[in-house]
C-alpha cells in the first residue's frame, strides 16, 4: 500500500466525497462501508476518477433474474459516453441520464390530485400526457429524517417535476439544473446496489448523484426505499 | 355535458361522489342504498379507530365508519354539510361518514384510468381507479377493498 501514499490528496478528495454523500444520503446510525470500500484498493492503479468498473468486471455472473443483475454495477446506458440532465432536491443535486428522462413539466400544486394514504413522499396524481402520473416528492424519499427536518414546506420548495419511466413516474424537485456529458470513466459506480438500489452512481466533478431510472420506478411501486418501510406501521 | 349513452364496447357505470378533504370521491351507486343528514351517531366503546360508532336506520342498527381516518386523512369536525352515505355490501349495511356529497356522475368505461400503485401502502388497494372529468380528479373507491370481510363483521358486532 505504498504507492497510496503518493496519493494522499486524491484519496482524501474520494473519502471526502463519500462523506459528502453519506452526510446527503444516510442517517449517521446506518453508516456501512458500501461507499468506501473498493476505491482503497483501486486508487494505486488509476489514481485519477478510478472507474469501479474493474471490479464489476471480476465478479462472477449473477445467476438470477436480470432484475437484480440491472442494479449491480453501471446500467446499460452507460456503456460509452452519455448525457444526463441535472436537478436539486433539497440540496442534492441528483442527475437524470437524457436517455431515461420522459420530460420535464412546471410544478402547479394545485394540478395535483392527493391520493388517500400514508405515504408523505407521494404528492398526488398530476395529468401529464393524458394519463394520471403519480408524482412523488423527490427529497422526502431521498434524505435521511434529519435533513428532512430542515426542508421547507413542498408549496414554495417544489417548482419542477421531472418524468421518467416512460412518463409513469414525476419527480417533483426544487429546480432542475443544466444538461451534463459524461464518460462512463467520471462516474463512481456503486458495484453492489442492495441498498439504496436507485443510486447509479457519483460524479465529482458536479458532485451528484446519478440515479437509475428503472430502478427508481421499482422502487416507487414497491416502496422498498428504506425510509418508506416506516410508514406502513400502522396498518 | 352530453348524454352517455351504454354501448357492448364502452359500458356505462354511475358514481355517487362526494368529498373528502376537498378532494371529489365516487362509489359505484349500485351499491349505495341511501343518503343521510343530521343522524345521531352513537359512540361504541371499544370499536375500532375508524368507526364513528352506530345509528338507528328505521329499526335497524347500522355502523357508520370514518372515511377520512380510514384513508388515512385528517378527521374533521361534521358539519351541516357532512352526510352518511349508506352503502349496502352483500349482507353488510354501513354508513360512510363524508365531508359532502355531490351528485350522480356517469362514466364510460374508456374514462376510467387504473390507478398506479405507489409504495406499499394499504390504502392503494382502496382505490378502483381515477377518472379525469373537466379537470378534476375523480377517485372512485373500491368499496370491496374498502373494509375486510374481518372488519365488517368486528364492525357490525361491536354493539
Amino acid at each position: 500500500m505504498s504507492d497510496r501514499r503518493k496519493y494522499p490528496d486524491l484519496v482524501a478528495q474520494k473519502d471526502a466525497l463519500s462523506l459528502y454523500f453519506d452526510a446527503l444520503l444516510r442517517e449517521e446510525a446506518q453508516l456501512e462501508p458500501e461507499w468506501a470500500e473498493p476505491t482503497v484498493e483501486i486508487v494505486p492503479q488509476l489514481p485519477v476518477l478510478a472507474p469501479p468498473v474493474l471490479q464489476t468486471l471480476q465478479m462472477p455472473e449473477p445467476e438470477l433474474a436480470t432484475a437484480v443483475s440491472q442494479e449491480d454495477g453501471p446500467p446499460a446506458w452507460a456503456d460509452s459516453n452519455f448525457q444526463a440532465l441535472l436537478f436539486k432536491v433539497g440540496g442534492l443535486t441528483l442527475a437524470v441520464p437524457l436517455i431515461e428522462l420522459s420530460g420535464i413539466q412546471e410544478w402547479h400544486g394545485e394540478q395535483v390530485t392527493p391520493m388517500p394514504g400514508r405515504i408523505s413522499w407521494y404528492l398526488g396524481l398530476m395529468q401529464y400526457r393524458g394519463r394520471s402520473v403519480p408524482v412523488i416528492d423527490t427529497a422526502e424519499l431521498v434524505l435521511p429524517t434529519d435533513r428532512l427536518q430542515r426542508l421547507e414546506a413542498a408549496a414554495t420548495r417544489l417548482n419542477r417535476v421531472v418524468f421518467i419511466d416512460d412518463g409513469r413516474w414525476g419527480l417533483a424537485c426544487d429546480e432542475v439544473a443544466e444538461v451534463i456529458s459524461l464518460e462512463p470513466e467520471q462516474v463512481r459506480w456503486r458495484s453492489n446496489r442492495t441498498k439504496r438500489g436507485w443510486l447509479a452512481g457519483t460524479v465529482i466533478e458536479q458532485m451528484c448523484a446519478i440515479i437509475d431510472p428503472p430502478a427508481f420506478a421499482r422502487m416507487l411501486a414497491t416502496g422498498m426505499a428504506d425510509d418508506a418501510e416506516d410508514e406502513t406501521t400502522d396498518a | 355535458m352530453e348524454e352517455k349513452q351504454s354501448n357492448a364496447n364502452d359500458p356505462v357505470s354511475e358514481w355517487v361522489t362526494f368529498y373528502l378533504a376537498e378532494e371529489k370521491y365516487g362509489i359505484n351507486v349500485m351499491l349505495v342504498r341511501e343518503v343521510l343528514k343530521n343522524t345521531e351517531i352513537a359512540p361504541v366503546p371499544g370499536s375500532p379507530r375508524f368507526v364513528l360508532g352506530i345509528i338507528n336506520l328505521r329499526g335497524n342498527v347500522v355502523t357508520v365508519v370514518d372515511t377520512r381516518t380510514r384513508f388515512g386523512l385528517p378527521s374533521k369536525e361534521e358539519d351541516d354539510n357532512s352526510r352518511i352515505v349508506v352503502i349496502e355490501m352483500g349482507e353488510h349495511v354501513l354508513g360512510m361518514m363524508v365531508d359532502s356529497v355531490a351528485e350522480v356522475m356517469t362514466l364510460r368505461q374508456s374514462e376510467i384510468e387504473f390507478a398506479p400503485n405507489v409504495g406499499n401502502d394499504d390504502s392503494a388497494k382502496y382505490i378502483q381507479g381515477v377518472s379525469n372529468q373537466e379537470n378534476e380528479l375523480v377517485i372512485l373507491v373500491a368499496l370491496d377493498s374498502l373494509f375486510t370481510q374481518d372488519e365488517l363483521l368486528k364492525g357490525v358486532s361491536a354493539h
